[in-house]
This record gives C-alpha cells, structure tokens and sequence, in this order.
C-alpha cells in the first residue's frame, strides 16, 4: 500500500492577487481569523466568499483526480488483507493450543509462582523486622549493660551506657512504644544514680566523721613522737655537755616500728568522694555537689566543735581537737586531690572559723580553771595539735596567740600553788639542822640540789648547815621551773629563758621571799630557829645560781654559755636584803631577850653602903644567854651575821644600863653602885674579847670589837669613879678619855650621885678620908659646870 | 590533800591519783578495767596524758577519784610535773612478765619523789599475773621491795580482772583514812606527823580474793 504523491500545478481564475494570498495562508497552515474579520469589517464579504468558494471547488476536484488514481490500488490491497486476515486465524487457532498445553504444564509452576511472590513479600517484612529488632537488641542489651553496671555499683560505665543510648539510639528505635519506655526511663536512672551515689557518700560523711578522731589521733601521735624523738636529742646533747665527752658520737637511729597500726589511720578513703563528684559532673550537677558537700561537711565541723557539756573540758578536750584535727586533714586530702571539689579559699574560710571558734572555747576555759596543771596539759595537746595541722599547711598563729595570751594565768596558778607549798614548807619546818643518815637522803636532798661545794659523799650521820624547808623549797622552785618550761615550749617564742627567768624572779620575789619575810615578823620563831632561818636564807641566795643552771639547761642553753652570762636573777639581791633583815631580826630578838634580863637591873641596891664582891644577877643571866647566843650563831651564821648580832647586842647592853641610869627608877646611887657596875662590864668585856678572838672575827680586821660597843657606859663608869672628874671640862682629856659622853645625859646622871657623906646621919661622920673629900669637891665642881651648860 | 582539812566534813572529795611505770606494763589497761570494766588487746600507746574520773564509796562516803593515766614518761615528758602536781596517790606499775620494768621501779620511785609530796599513798602493782608461764618476777620479790620501800603491794591482772579494783579501792582508802585523822586532830587542835599516824605492815594481798586492806605505810624516805 503506498500513497503515490501527486504533484500539481493550480491554475489560477479571477482575483489572482487575494486569491493566491489566502492560498499561500492555508497552505502554511496560518490563521486566517484577522483576514476574515478585516473582510467583515470592511464590508466586502462577497469578494472573499468568492475566492473561498474557488478555492473549494479546487480542492475537490484535486481529490476526485486522486480518488481516480488510487482505485486499483485500494481493490488489491482489500485482496491481500482478506488473506491476511485467513492466516491470522489459522495462526489463532495454532495459539489457542499452544496456550492450552502451556497452561495445563504450567499449572503447578504458576502456585510455586505464587508461593515463591508471597515469600519475597514476607522475606521483606522479616527483614524490616530483623532490623528494626536488631536497633532494639542493641538498646536492650545497652540498657542490660547499663543495669549491670548499676547493680555492681559501676556508676560510670552505666551512664556513659546511658548517654550513648541517649545520643546514639534514642531518635532511631522505630518502635514508638520502646522509644517512650526508654525515653522515660533514662532520667529516672540518672536520678536513681544520683540517689545511690549520694546515698553512699552520705556514708562515706558517717564513716569519716567517725574515722576523724582517730586521723586526728594518728595526726598529732605523730607530732608527739617528733618531739619525743626532739626531746631525747637534747637530753643526749644536755649530758654530752654535762660530761664535756669528746668521744664518738653514739646516737643510734633505730626504724620507729610502733607507729605502723597508727599510720594505717592516716591512709583513709576517698573513693565515694572522688566517685561522688565525677558522677555530678558526668550528669552536668557538678556546682550541685560542690554545694552540698560544702554545706554538709560545714554542718559536721559545726557539729564537731559542740564540745561535751557533761564530760569536764580537762577529759573531752582530746576528742575534741582530735576530731576537729581529723576533720581538717580530710579537708585538705580532698583540696589536693578532688579536682576542684574544694577551693582553697574555702578550706581557709573554714580553718579561720574553726580555729576562731577554738580559741574561744579555749579562752573560756582557761578563763575558769583553777589548776595549773591542768591548764598546761591542755596546752600540750594545743600543741601538738598545731604541729599535726601546720603539717598540713594550716596557720596557727591564733592557737599560739591564744596560749600566750593564758601565760600569765598559767604562772598566776603556779605562783598561787607555790605559795601554798611554801608556806606549808617554812610553817612546818623545825628549823633545826637536819640530821642525814643515809646517802640516800643525802642525795635528795643535798646533791640534787648541789647544796654543798664538796661533791664527794660524806661520813654519816651528817648535819646539814639547813634546815629540812631548804631542800623542800628547792624542789618546789626546781618543779616550777620545770612547769614554766612545759608551758612555754612548743609555743611561739624561740628563746623562752629570758621569760623563765623574769618568772623565776617573780616566784623568788613575790613567793619565797614573802614568805620568808613573813616567818621573820611573825614572831613565831624562837632564837635559835630564827638563827637557823637565816642560814637557810643564806643558802637559798646561793641556790639561785643553780635555779638558772636548771632553767638554762632545761631551754636548752648550753652549760658553760650559761655560766659565762652576767645577767643573774633579781631575787638574788632581793633575798641578800632579806638576810639582812633577818639579821636584824636576830638582833630585835636578842636585844629582846636581853631586856628580858636587863629588867633585873631594877633589883640592883643602887645606895648600897660597901662595895659588891661579884657581878650583879643581871649580868649573869645576860653573860648565860649571851654565851649560848655565840655558840648556836657561829654553827650556823656567816661571820659578818655573827657579828652584827653580837655588837648589837653588845650596844644594847650598854645602852640599857645608861638609860637605867637615866630613868626616875633610879633616884640616887652611890659609889659602890659604880662599882658593882664596873665589875659587871669587867665581866662583859671579857667575854666580849674572848668571843672576839676565837670566832674568828679578829682577822677580819674589824676597827670595832665586841668591847668597842661598851664604850658609852665604860666611859660614864670610869669618870665615876675617877679622883678627878672635872676633867670631863678639859676638852683634851674628855676627847681623849670621854668621847662618847653626852653632855646632858652626864648632866642627869650626876645629880643622881651622891656620895655616903650625905646620907642621913653624914654630917656627924668624920671619917672622910682625904682622898674621898678630894674627889667629892671636883664632883661638885663638875655638877655645878654640867648645870652651867644646860 | 586535795581538799583542806578543815572543810573535809562538808566538802565532796576529789582524790588525784597517778599512775606510772614503764611503758607497756599495762596503766591504761588497768584504768579501762577499773573504770569502764574494759580490756583492750591491742592497746596503742597513750598520747600525753589521759583522764577518768571515778566514784567510789568508802564508809559511806562518795569519793571521787582522778586518775591520771600517762605514757611511760620516756615518751612525753614536758608534763613530768605537772602530772605529779597534788597528785595524794600512786599506783606504780610494773609488768610480771618482763624483769626490766621490775627493775625500773626504784627510778619511778625517785621520780615521784622528786616532783610530788613525800606523802603520796603508793602502791606497788605487780600487773599481767594471766600471763603465769611467762612470769619473770615472783610475787615474793615484789613483796620484798614494797615492804622495803614502805608500799602497799598487789599483783593484778587487767586482763582477767584480778584485784584491779582492789588496788584503786586500798589507794583511795588509805588516803581517805589518813583525810579523816587529819580533819579529826584539826578538830581536836592537835598537830602530829603524818608519818607516825600509821601502823602495821606492808600487806600483800594475793588471789581472786577481793580483801581489804586493815592498814600499812605509804612511801617515805627513812
């Protein structure tokens, strides 16, 4: 079949111009609507219905022509189709079997077919499923991990888990309700893990609250072991010196096994700390924690510093400074190594709190304690508590400051109990010399002392120059100095001994000394005990050498640095007045007991008519009283005191008989008066020379002997008794002869003398002798002078 | 004393006792039985000095006694003295078991002595006597010196309780005795020595028993 084309010239009739213009439009397939309607408009329809018409009849009678043309080929090509169509239907048929046979072969394929479609179909839905388990398995067994992790306490593998289902699993579980369950469940974890952790470091505040007395303990056991060791060191070095030994040195350093079990306490745990804050900082609570901690571990140091109100301060203060010692080294444990947990402004906030606060409390109480000791004890343990936390880099500078400021009470309660134990000392002593039997003894109580010069042991029984109260009241300072010690050791000053002495001086002054004034007036002391007292006196200044020996060595001042200084204890100077007013004392005494036998002067027969052969009673008495007064004072005085008693009592004597003489007692007396008296100071002045000479005291060079110190009466006695007593008037002979003759006293004393002549009955006598008339005219030759004078 | 004489009649008593001896012998353990009914094994070392005030009754009287337990004095002496100071009795404490602290008792004698009044009640305490394979010191040599010195002597065991409340009970009697003839001769105006004021021997007591003790001497120096 195929369509011959025709080419054909159209010739043109009519309008040739419009006409082969809309030909030329239709055959280009233009729009021919503006031609149309431009026709219309100008109102000539008729001229283009005319072409169109042409141009119609053209075309048909085109396809007419090739209608004609193609007739033939139109009836074959009918022909070959009808053939065709006969062979389609063959090939129909042929199909239709085919397709028959096909279809009953491939009936049981077709449901294996349709197996085979259903299991692609399930194999998909299984395989979606497989995948959205798979993500499931995976977020289950991360949450079983997790819970594992949980249930062992692993609290940081288990969030992590928790974090990478979070961020890793949480948007991709496709199942809606699994997502939910675990979205739901993951905050409730964290919170749980919270809870747990900070329930186990809620433990760990028990544990360690009740761990920090014993750190506190192990802390400051250490501290005192340093000083023990410090101590043992000085004793060593304090003998070396003693001994002056040059030899190898033999300080053994041994291993310090005993301190093991204690150290153990020293190596306490942070665990639950260190966990607590990095789980914080894992779930993004860190400030949270850091807070907490803070306040809770605020809350126990507050609770720490209650201290027991029903045990007494002197038993509770150990626990107490332990625990808040124990506190503060688990403190700076974690400051060093908590990473950030703590700052260190904050560890020293609390410190200074604290340590305020301690202050307080140890003011308070030491404000009411009675009891040196007990305040010393505390002191110690102060510290060593100030050694164990300084370790640690706590200041002290308050606990120091608190202790300085408790000094002077501390030596107020000394010196108060020292007064007491003096006291009782000098009251109780017998003072008599004592009495040593055994070496014993003497060791005590004279070597310890170094009493004596002598340091080698003597034959016993041995008598002491003092009495028991001497070695007694050694022990009681050389305890004070050992107390004072205690204190100011371990304190903030680094040379005590100078503040020792000025204590030492204070006690010797303000204690012993009082005391020993106070047994000199109070008039309980017989002679010889007061004599004894003033031995004692006299080795108690001496004793003050030893007293700084002890101080220096025990502050740790090398011997012979010590014995170079100069600067010795006041109480030295103060204790050598008090011997002088013992002195004076013995000489109040004596002088009073003299007067006690000087009253027999008043029995003395002043107008007696013959002269006496021996001495008055009076001086006898006096004479026993003196000699005994002499033995007793050269066993136990110095010479010096020795002699101080006796002229004193000596110009007692003399004065007591001039002012005899001098008072209305005696109204008149006569020569034989004078000479019973001149015979009683023969008797005196030769006692006075002999005590002079064999005491000693005459190599002493002293310008005035025993007998100088009658010389007032000696003289009155000699002018008595003299042929010529107007002589007194020469001044040649009264400065030579009567020196010490005062004018008005003579002037009384004189009109008191009278001689026998003018007795009753006198002027009937005539048995004056001329020599007796001589010497009565120049008596009254002087009385009328003396007379002229006054 | 610790209380004046003069107002013993109307004042509690407060007795400061002491005890001492070498280090280990047991004065803590002794201190804990007597005062808590305690024993520990392993003690640790006493750091300073510690305290226990305890009551006891004697005649009828409640007294309490301050018993001051210490190192062994090698080990913190800056409170030699202080821990003696009033201190009216002494347990001075040695350990059976081991000689050397036997021999160390004349020294802590000499110590008592040079820092506390002649006058202290002092009782020799033989201590550890469960430990009786291991003895070293026989109750006669203990006996021996306390009479020689003028002690009360006991021989203890902390561990089993033995006589430990018997040497606190004969300290504070014994001080309690001699507060009582004090305040009576105050009252009667009379002054004598103390030293004369008590009679008999020293008495060692022995055993399980818990006896007391009729009278005995105290430390003195003749």
């Amino acid at each position: 079949m195929t369509a011959q084309p025709m080419k054909r010239a159209i010739v043109e009739s009519g309008d040739g111009g419009l006409g082969l213009g809309i030909a030329t439009f239709i055959a280009n397939g233009e729009d021919l609507g503006p031609i149309i309607r431009h026709s219309f408009e100008s109102g000539k329809p008729e001229a283009l219905m005319q072409n169109l018409r042409s141009i119609v009849k053209k075309k048909e009678v085109e396809i007419e022509e090739l209608c004609r043309l193609h007739y033939e080929d139109f009836i074959l090509a009918v022909d070959e189709l009808r053939g065709v169509l006969v062979d389609a239907d063959e090939l129909k048929g042929m199909l239709y079997g085919e397709n028959s046979h096909l279809q009953e072969a491939s009936a049981d394929q077709l449901l294996k077919l349709d197996e085979l479609l259903e299991l692609y179909s399930v194999k998909k839905n299984v395989g979606e499923a497989i995948t959205t388990l798979k993500i499931c398995v995976e977020v289950f067994s991360l949450c079983m991990t997790c819970n594992n992790f949980i249930a062992e306490a692993k609290f940081h593998p288990a969030l992590k888990t928790l974090d990478l289902i979070q961020k890793g699993y949480l948007r991709n579980i496709p199942l809606k309700l699994v997502k939910k369950v675990v979205a739901r469940q993951i905050p409730l974890i964290k919170l749980h893990i919270e809870k747990k952790v900070c329930s186990e470091f809620n433990d760990w505040l028990v544990h360690i609250r009740r761990m920090a007395k014993q750190i506190g303990q192990a802390s400051i056991s250490q501290a005192s072991s340093a000083r023990q060791k410090g101590e043992e060191m000085r004793a060593r070095q304090r003998e070396a010196e003693g001994h002056s030994h040059a030899g190898p040195d033999e300080h053994l350093y041994a291993l310090d096994l005993e301190n093991t079990e204690e150290e153990s306490a020293l190596h306490f745990d942070l665990t639950p700390v260190y966990r607590a804050h990095h789980m914080h900082t894992c779930l993004g609570m860190e400030d949270k924690f850091r807070d907490y901690y803070y306040k809770n571990r605020l809350m126990q140091l507050n609770l720490d510093m209650q201290i027991s109100t029903s045990q007494p301060f002197l038993e509770s203060h150990q626990p107490f400074l332990a625990q808040v010692a124990g506190f503060f080294i688990v403190e700076e444990r974690v400051l060093r190594t908590a990473d950030g947990l703590l700052l260190e402004s904050q560890v020293e906030t609390t410190w200074e709190t604290a340590i305020g606060k301690i202050t307080s409390i140890l003011e308070e109480q030491f404000s009411r304690m009675r009891t040196a000791s007990h305040l010393l004890l505390i002191k110690d343990y102060v510290t060593l508590l100030g050694a164990a936390v300084n370790k640690y880099g706590y200041r002290i500078t308050q606990l120091i400051e608190v202790l300085e400021k408790s000094r002077d009470k501390y030596h107020q309660l000394l010196l108060l109990d020292c007064r007491k134990q003096i006291d009782d000392v000098l009251t109780n002593d017998s003072y008599e010399q004592m009495v040593i039997k055994k070496e014993y003894e003497y060791s005590m109580n004279v070597t310890a002392f170094h009493l004596e010069h002598d340091d080698a042991i003597p034959d016993f029984p041995y008598v002491t120059s003092f009495s028991s109260s001497v070695p007694d009241v050694c022990r009681i300072v050389r305890s004070f100095i050992e107390d004072s010690v205690s204190y100011l050791s371990y304190g903030g000053l680094m040379n005590i001994y100078d503040v020792v002495k000025a204590y030492l001086d204070r006690l010797l002054i303000e204690v012993l000394n009082d005391s020993l004034l106070n047994m000199i007036y109070a008039r309980s002391l017989g002679m010889s005990q007061m004599m004894q007292l003033a031995g004692n006196i006299s080795v108690l200044e001496q004793a003050c050498g030893m007293y700084l020996l002890h101080s220096a060595q025990l502050c740790g001042i090398p011997k012979r640095v010590a014995e170079r200084s100069h600067s010795g204890l006041t109480a030295r100077a103060v204790l050598k007045a008090s011997q002088n007013a013992v002195y004076n004392a013995l000489i109040n005494l004596t002088n009073f007991k003299v007067d006690e036998f000087m009253v027999l002067l008043e029995e003395v027969n002043w107008i007696a008519e013959e002269a006496p052969d021996n001495a008055n009673d009076y001086m006898n008495e006096v004479l026993i009283y003196l000699e005994t007064l002499v033995s007793t004072a050269q066993e136990i005085l110095p010479l010096e005191a020795l002699y101080k008693v006796v002229s004193g009592a000596m110009s007692h004597i003399s004065d007591s008989i001039m002012t005899t003489l001098l008072n209305d007692g005696v109204k008149r007396f006569t020569v034989n008066a004078v000479l019973g008296i001149d015979i009683d100071l023969k008797t005196l002045e030769a006692f006075a020379d002999d005590k002079f000479d064999s005491t000693g005291l005459s190599d002493l060079g002293k310008e005035t002997t025993f007998r100088d110190c009658l010389v007032e009466i000696r003289q009155l006695t000699n002018l008595l008794l003299s042929s010529q007593p107007e002589n007194f008037m020469n001044p040649v002979i009264r400065q030579r002869n009567y020196g010490s003759l005062d004018y008005k006293k003579l002037a009384i004393i004189c009109e008191k003398y009278k001689d026998s002549a003018d007795s009753l009955f006198g002027s009937l006598s005539n048995r004056n002798t001329p020599q007796q008339s001589a010497r009565k005219k120049s008596m009254d030759v002087l009385k009328r002078r003396l007379k002229d004078f006054s | 004393m610790a209380n004046d004489g003069d107002d013993g009649q109307s004042q509690d008593y407060l007795f400061k006792i002491v005890l001492i001896g070498d280090s280990s012998v047991g004065k803590s353990n002794l201190l804990a039985r007597f005062a808590r009914n305690e024993f520990y094994p392993n003690s640790k070392s006493t750091i300073g000095v510690e305290f226990q005030t305890q009551k006891l009754v004697i005649d009828g009287k409640e007294i309490k006694a301050q018993i001051w337990d210490t190192a062994g004095q090698e080990r913190f002496r800056a409170v030699t003295s202080a821990y003696y100071r009033g201190a009216v009795g002494a347990l001075l404490v040695y350990d059976i078991s081991r000689r050397q602290t036997f021999d160390s008792v004349g020294r802590w004698l000499n110590e008592l002595h040079n820092h506390s009044d002649m006058n202290v009640v002092t009782i020799l305490v033989g201590n550890k006597t469960d430990l009786k394979h291991a003895r070293e010191v026989s109750t006669a040599e203990g006996q021996a010196l306390a009479e020689a010195q003028g002690l009360f002597f006991m021989e203890t065991s902390a561990l089993d309780s033995s006589n430990v409340a018997a040497a606190f009970q004969t300290v504070v009697k014994e001080i309690y005795s001699i507060l009582s003839r004090k305040v009576f001769q105050s009252l009667e105006q009379k002054k004598s020595e103390l030293q004369s004021l008590s009679s008999g021997k020293a008495v060692v007591l022995q055993g399980e028993a818990n006896q007391t003790s009729s009278g005995g001497r105290w430390c003195c120096s003749s």
